[in-house]
């Protein structure tokens, strides 16, 4: 489903250049989840903004559902974005002046000109994840743990394929913790692929396979467990 | 007072503008953004809060959010617009009035008291000077070549049913005839729907005589002739603006400085300040006003330019302490006001729109720097750069076209406030300011946030994954 390719990053500084991925590959199979681990300034982020279609690689090709991200235009990439790939921050990135429903519809928005049936479908979702009572609420007037339920629901609103998560459950309480992780389980129980990036131990203890990275290297991903095993 | 109850609206707006102890709303920035936001959002409601969102309505709630950075620019945007708006409208007008006063008058001269400087042919009277009435009878005893029709005035405030206005008064023909009469001297004519006041002029090229002859029996021709032949001691003739908004009608009887004047005629509306005027007998004005024989104005009529242009010299020679000017020169002096005018409105425009142009893109550079994690986010969640640079280039219409109408309106309002107040002109709409104004501020909009779109385009995506 995704194959990572010998990429690496390499960013200009006056005359020398910082490598800040060095050459990595890696595959992804369908219902996977795998956990990017590794100290701050690693190059975690630098290798999810890659495999996201956002961040050319210097060197190398990745390929995701027979597609080279970097050899298609900048529009097919976003278009692919928002068809397949779904994603999910640290600091949730919803948007301030959207309400909670208004943000899941967001990326629906883009594209699709069905507004009555998006709305329905952000509806559907919130309510899923217990945001019933919450959808007319900026993020400023909802709690850490609703604000990564709603970026949640924003993520599974194009119903992506691929999930990239960066530090999901950074700001969260022990219970929202559970609750995200959780979800992403179940999200690779339907087929969908996970890759998450993470300081916690407990996160990473439960992805089936563990991607580290340190200065920019990677060491091979270990398998934790099989598939649906969380 | 409980707090909830004195709140009211504003509560419900999340913040409550209350002043403790008194119950007053204080009327600060704060207040006034709010009330801003709430017809926003009475706006959103019209079209359809509820609706589901559109990528046209991000714009508009991204504006609704961050309000004060929008309205700087709108406002100069709409300073800019409504000042060439305004300043077109009220110069178009006064054009036509120039016109039309051409049309009306044909040549004229204006014989006026010393120091006394002229650019509106209707307010001629209106400047406190004065010439003995005396000067009439040396102009008509001279018989200069080319003087058709002499119209000596007076002017004074006076208020009609407590509204402020001029009480004008005008010599009839019958005036004049009698003086000539008194005088012994048959040097006017008999017929004084010719040549009554001087002797046949040969400077017209052969062409007819322009000046429109008065009706004998038609009171109201004074509007077009300005001339008329017979006027009672005790009548006075209304302009058509005066007798609306005051309620006069013909044969009613008017009280003005202690005396009782009856409505000989309403005059037929002119665009000119003539229409808010109440006209007498110039003696009885005098006697009214206490004034003695004198008089702010005498208009001499020539039969055409040539005429009058010759008639110029003679007259100075003939009273050395009054000025004589041509109407050709009044015009003249108007238009080049106008002109000054109206190149000094499109400086204004032009300087405005610059400071309006930098200003919206100070305001999308910031407003970009401010939402470069929310654009990433966008961009990661599918959005092209080109659908991000049209978020930035939408925003930026909608402040020049909002700016532009806000404009357009304000525009048009000082004009119609200004025109009719200050300069006398009855104003109608320039549409070409209209037209020049919403282009130029959209088009300024977008030139002026092409930049920004362009720098919005090209963010980083990838700062979405940065902490805030």
């Amino acid at each position: 489903m995704l194959r990572i390719e010998s990429i690496h990053k390499d960013y200009p500084r006056g005359r020398s250049v910082v490598r800040a991925l060095h050459p990595t590959s890696m595959t992804a199979s369908k219902g996977e989840l795998i956990a990017i681990v590794g100290p701050s300034g690693s190059g975690k982020s630098t290798l999810l903004s890659m495999i996201g279609g956002m961040l050319s690689p210097t060197s190398g090709r990745i390929v995701f559902e027979g597609k080279s991200l970097y050899e298609i235009s900048v529009t097919q990439r976003s278009r692919l974005r928002n068809d397949q790939i779904g994603f999910l921050f640290q600091s949730f990135n919803l948007v301030p002046y959207l309400t909670a429903v208004e943000n899941v519809q967001l990326p629906m928005t883009f594209y699709g000109s069905d507004r009555v049936s998006q709305r329905n479908e952000a509806r559907r979702l919130l309510e899923e994840f217990g945001l019933a009572g919450r959808l007319d609420h900026k993020p400023t007037e909802l709690s850490a743990g609703q604000q990564q339920r709603v970026a949640l629901a924003r993520t599974l609103a194009i119903r992506p394929n691929l999930i990239l998560a960066d530090e999901p459950t950074g700001n969260l309480d022990p219970e929202s913790r559970d609750m995200v992780i959780r979800t992403l389980h179940d999200l690779c129980d339907e087929g969908r692929t996970t890759i998450l990036v993470t300081h916690d131990e407990t996160v990473s203890a439960s992805a089936h396979r563990v991607l580290r990275i340190r200065e920019g290297h990677t060491s091979a991903a270990s398998p934790n467990r099989s598939c649906g095993a969380a | 007072m409980p707090k909830e109850q004195t709140c009211g609206i504003w509560k419900a707006l999340g913040t409550c503008w209350n002043e403790p102890g008194t119950g007053s709303r204080i009327l600060d920035t704060k207040s006034v953004l709010t009330r801003l936001v709430m017809v926003s959002r009475t706006i959103e409601m019209v079209l359809g809060e509820g609706v589901p969102m559109s990528f046209h309505s991000l714009v508009w709630k991204e504006m609704r959010r961050r309000p004060v950075h929008s309205l700087t620019a709108l406002l100069i945007v709409a300073l800019g617009v409504s000042a060439l708006v305004a300043v077109e409208s009220v110069i178009t007008s006064s054009e036509q009035n120039v016109a039309s006063q051409m049309q009306q008058l044909g040549a004229n001269i204006l014989i006026l008291p010393e120091g006394v400087t002229l650019q509106d042919y209707h307010a001629a009277d209106a400047h406190g000077k004065s010439l003995p009435e005396e000067y009439v009878t040396r102009i008509m005893l001279a018989q200069l070549v080319g003087v058709e029709e002499l119209a000596p005035k007076l002017s004074v405030p006076v208020e009609v049913g407590g509204a402020s206005t001029m009480l004008t008064g005008i010599l009839p023909r019958t005036e004049f005839y009698k003086k000539s009469a008194w005088q012994s001297v048959d040097l006017l004519t008999a017929d004084l729907g010719e040549s009554a006041v001087g002797r046949k002029h040969e400077g017209c090229g052969g062409r007819s005589c322009q000046i429109a002859t008065a009706d004998k029996t038609d009171i109201g021709s004074y509007a077009t002739t300005r001339i008329v032949h017979e006027l009672d001691m005790n009548a006075a003739l209304i302009g058509a603006d005066l007798a609306k908004s005051q309620h006069i009608k013909q044969g009613q009887t008017i009280q003005i400085l202690g005396a009782r004047l009856k409505v000989a005629g309403v005059l037929p509306a002119t665009g000119t300040s003539d229409d808010g005027r109440v006209l007498a007998h110039l003696h009885r004005v005098q006697e009214l006003a206490d004034t003695g024989p004198i008089v702010n104005v005498i208009e001499v009529m020539g039969c055409c330019e040539e005429a009058a242009g010759g008639l110029v010299g003679e007259l100075d020679e003939l009273l050395p302490d009054a000025r004589v000017v041509t109407i050709a020169h009044i015009v003249q002096t108007q238009v080049t006001v106008n002109r000054l005018m109206n190149q000094l409105s499109y400086v204004i425009f032009g300087i405005l729109m610059l400071i309006g142009g930098a200003s919206i893109a100070s305001v999308m550079f910031a407003n970009v720097a401010e939402r470069k994690r929310e654009l990433g986010t966008l961009m990661a969640l599918g959005a092209t750069p080109s659908m991000v640079s049209r978020l930035i280039l939408m925003k930026a219409s909608a402040v020049g076209l909002i700016g532009g109408i806000c404009g357009m309106g304000l525009g048009l309002a000082a004009a119609f406030a200004i025109g009719p107040q200050l300069l006398g002109v009855a104003t109608s709409v320039s549409l070409n300011a209209v037209i020049i104004g919403m282009i130029a501020a959209l088009t300024v909009a977008l030139v002026a946030s092409y930049p920004p779109a362009r720098k919005a385009a090209h963010l980083d995506p990838c700062l979405c994954f940065q902490d805030a």
